[in-house]
């Protein structure tokens, strides 16, 4: 495997590189504080504090209290507790959810279809934005929950969820979104917002893999019930040993993110970064590809994220798929969509939702960056972009 | 490392082995690709890594790579085996049923088992003997026509007591019904031959065996049906969604090759010092009542009640010298369920320690460990 320095990594949004720092921690915990954080004795007591203090570090970086913050082994699982968990408390009602949802979302509104709850779907414009005009509709009874993506994994869309939160808490709705994408871009006041409940994976933002966390209104806090039984760690919400090492780690990783998401007249600012930066010139650059469109908001998008439909100059579509694998010959890495479901097929669920033509559905490509990029080689990138493209219309 | 006080409570947690923290850093520092994003060679490696260690587990446990899925950690597990079968089984037969358990399972079990309750399901909690073992009559007695799953585990997370596993999984067997072990404190400890055996679920836990945390392991008959407990990706053939983090599964594998390749050598030396440390003890507080048989037990457990003493006192005089617990560490210092269901009163419960050895601990360690027990109680008891 040759090293980061040998490469040039652009699929953040599938997952990051470890900080240096973070690793360091880690192992610094693993063999130092190793004992179990729910034991009474003096080591079990050792390890709680880190423990503790690392829940600490992660509500200070999102202004909430310790208690609001749950330790789960990824966004996935918090996910599902933040649904599952608030629906197991509730009579079936309805559940809203976009029509550009992480793969994870539309599988939970689904689990949930056994229990009598109904899903409908919030459509999105050409542009992956939610269609606002429906909120009265949509917000309505039944619905008693709402899930929405902040940043779209695969076409970068930022939805107003503070406008969608609002109005879900006047209404007394559940609104639970799904800012894995987000964090890494900054971070944020979440008592400014009245989100209900947001879930991130550590991993996403060069934490470890396999812990992430689930933020809650404090007035939610009684009425989660939780989906695995045990030990009553975690509030009595989250069963299971945590691993100190990992939660220390995702603390860690927060720590190195210094930007911050403003809220502004209820307008979301991200914060201009050396990644945003990065991001804008090389977008420019390949927009003088003929024949590569952006996807997604123009605007109102993941600063981190590219998210492009590429046909040959000639106009024809080329397969995402085939153009991953040309560039990783470059040592360009990048993705043709969800890591989560590249496993099933070749179409985008995504790329239909903002009705792309038939013909181009496969042929999406998805750039991400981080802060691992200090300096991108713009030239060598877009020649050899151009170039694998080229080389695909003739095959 | 050696810590002050003493580690006397490795059957709560264990350190991560070197060769397991050997055996992760690649997959730290290099191979940190997304293993369900095999669109790149980043991701390919990953996910391959992932096969590698996967198939390697299987082999080691004599089961189908298949049959693996990986989770969180043994709850996790427990709770999968257990919620995620009983409701894509009432889902199949339209209406809820019996299940079996042992009262003096760790709460992982008892727990999800108590949320069955509350969905309508029938739970039978077997009360064992007095030295903690149930009996087959016992559980044929308790069989009723719509019965569908028996959970026991292993060995006792509190006493140790090996329960006759192979008699129960060929008694469910001949019924016709699941039969599900938590190994969390048995798998390393004492051998276990799964395929022989024909246990359908077992969860393991990697922190047990000198592994990760926040890893663990469901082995699960694929003929046994399964609803997931959390829902999204395809990971996991679809039963355990999330991406898999690749370095504690490949540090999970390595820590259950060391062992199960050192089984025998580890169950000799641990039980070498327990048998020592429970001489010693004896020798010096000659009115110690063992927890759960002695006999059939785990090679590195010790569980006993000091009477005359105060519980709180006894542990508080006893944690600067030595760490220790009076259960399960989960239960978080409420009297123990399992020495309550062996007939203790909560005073006795109370004024319990549970002991366990670990691969670190030396004969000197036990020399000093016996000392400061027995001056405590000596001084307690006047």
């Amino acid at each position: 495997m040759r090293s980061l320095k040998d490469i040039i990594y652009l699929d953040a949004s599938s997952t990051c590189p470890p900080h240096e720092k973070v690793i360091r921690e880690v192992l610094k915990i693993e063999r130092n504080h190793w004992a179990n954080p729910s034991s009474l004795h003096a080591l079990g007591i050792q390890a709680l504090d880190i423990l503790e203090r690392s829940r600490n570090l992660i509500a200070k970086s999102f202004n909430v209290l310790p208690e609001q913050v749950l330790i789960t082994s990824g966004a996935t699982e918090s996910s599902n507790l933040a649904l599952q968990g608030y629906a197991g408390s509730l009579s079936p009602g309805r559940l809203i959810i976009s029509s550009v949802e992480h793969p994870s979302i539309q599988s939970v509104a689904n689990s949930l279809k056994k229990n009598g709850w109904t899903t409908q779907h919030w459509p999105v414009d050409n542009q992956g934005l939610i269609d606002i005009d429906l909120l009265d509709e949509l917000l309505s009874p039944p619905t008693k929950l709402v899930s929405l993506i902040w940043g779209q994994n695969e076409i970068g869309t930022l939805q107003p969820i503070n406008i969608i939160a609002n109005e879900c808490k006047k209404r007394k709705i559940f609104f639970h979104t799904d800012a894995t994408q987000v964090i890494s871009q900054g971070l944020f006041d979440f008592s400014q917002l009245e989100i209900s409940a947001l879930s991130a994976s550590a991993h996403k933002f060069r934490g470890p893999k396999g812990i992430g966390f689930l933020l809650l209104d404090k007035q939610y806090l009684e009425l989660i019930s939780p989906i695995q039984g045990g030990g009553g760690q975690e509030y009595g919400l989250r069963s299971g040993t945590q691993s100190v090492s990992l939660a220390h780690g995702m603390a860690i990783a927060l720590q190195q993110i210094s930007f911050h998401i403003d809220i502004i007249n209820n307008q979301m600012k991200f914060p201009f970064t050396k990644t945003s930066s990065l991001t804008s010139t090389l977008l420019s650059h390949l927009l003088n590809i003929k024949g590569i469109s952006l996807t997604g908001h123009p605007e109102n998008r993941l600063p981190n994220l590219i998210s492009l439909i590429v046909c040959s100059k000639n106009n024809i579509p080329i397969s995402g798929r085939m153009l991953v694998r040309e560039l990783s010959n470059y040592g360009i890495f990048v993705s043709s969509g969800s890591a989560c479901s590249s496993l099933k097929n070749n179409s985008s669920s995504v790329l239909e939702a903002i009705k792309i033509d038939k013909k181009l559905i496969q042929s999406g490509l998805r750039i991400s960056l981080g802060t691992w990029l200090t300096d991108l080689d713009y030239d060598y990138i877009t020649n050899t972009i151009s170039k694998s493209i080229e080389k695909i219309a003739l095959t | 490392m050696k810590t002050t006080p003493l580690a006397f409570d490795y059957q709560s947690t264990t350190p991560c082995s070197e060769e397991v923290l050997k055996a992760m850093s690649p997959y730290w520092t290099e191979v940190w690709g997304n293993p369900s994003s095999k669109q790149n060679r980043l991701g390919l490696n990953a996910s391959a890594a992932i096969t590698v260690a996967r198939d390697k587990l299987a082999a080691l446990l004599d089961v189908p790579s298949k049959q693996l899925i990986f989770t969180s950690g043994a709850t996790e597990a427990n709770n999968l085996a257990l919620l995620g079968h009983a409701r894509a089984k009432a889902l199949e037969y339209g209406r809820p049923g019996h299940l079996i358990t042992i009262s003096t399972e760790h709460h992982a079990v008892i727990q999800p088992l108590r949320q069955l309750q509350k969905e309508g399901f029938r739970v039978t909690e077997l009360t064992p003997n007095s030295d903690g073992m149930i009996t087959l009559d016992s559980l044929k007695n308790v069989f009723s026509e719509d019965t569908f799953l028996v959970s026991a585990m292993v060995a006792n997370n509190e006493i140790g007591v090996l329960q006759p596993i192979p008699e129960i999984a060929s008694l469910c067997k001949s019924r016709g019904i699941t039969f599900h072990s938590d190994v969390a404190q048995g798998f390393g400890n004492v051998p276990i031959d799964f395929k022989k055996i024909g246990i359908d679920f077992a969860s393991i836990s990697g922190h047990k065996l000198y592994g990760p945390k926040g890893i663990g392991l469901l082995i699960a008959n694929e003929t046994c049906s399964l609803m997931p407990l959390q829902w999204g990706g395809n990971q996991e053939n679809g039963i355990r969604a999330g991406t898999l983090p690749v370095p504690l599964v490949v540090g999970f594998v390595k820590a259950a090759e060391l062992a199960i390749e050192h089984l025998d050598v580890h169950y000799k030396y641990l039980k070498d010092l327990r048998d020592q440390l429970w001489q010693g003890l004896n020798n010096e507080i000659p009115d110690l009542i063992i927890n759960g048989s002695l006999e059939r037990r785990l090679p590195n457990n010790l569980n006993f009640t000091v009477g005359g003493v105060i519980g709180s006192l006894l542990h508080k005089q006893l944690r600067p010298l030595i760490s220790c617990s009076s259960g399960s560490a989960c239960s978080n210092g409420s009297p123990s369920h399992v020495l309550i269901s062996l007939g203790r009163t909560i005073q006795q419960a109370e004024a319990s320690l549970r002991l366990s050895v670990g691969r670190s601990t030396t004969l000197k360690d036990v020399d000093i460990a016996v000392q400061a027990i027995s001056n405590v109680v000596r001084k307690l008891r006047g």
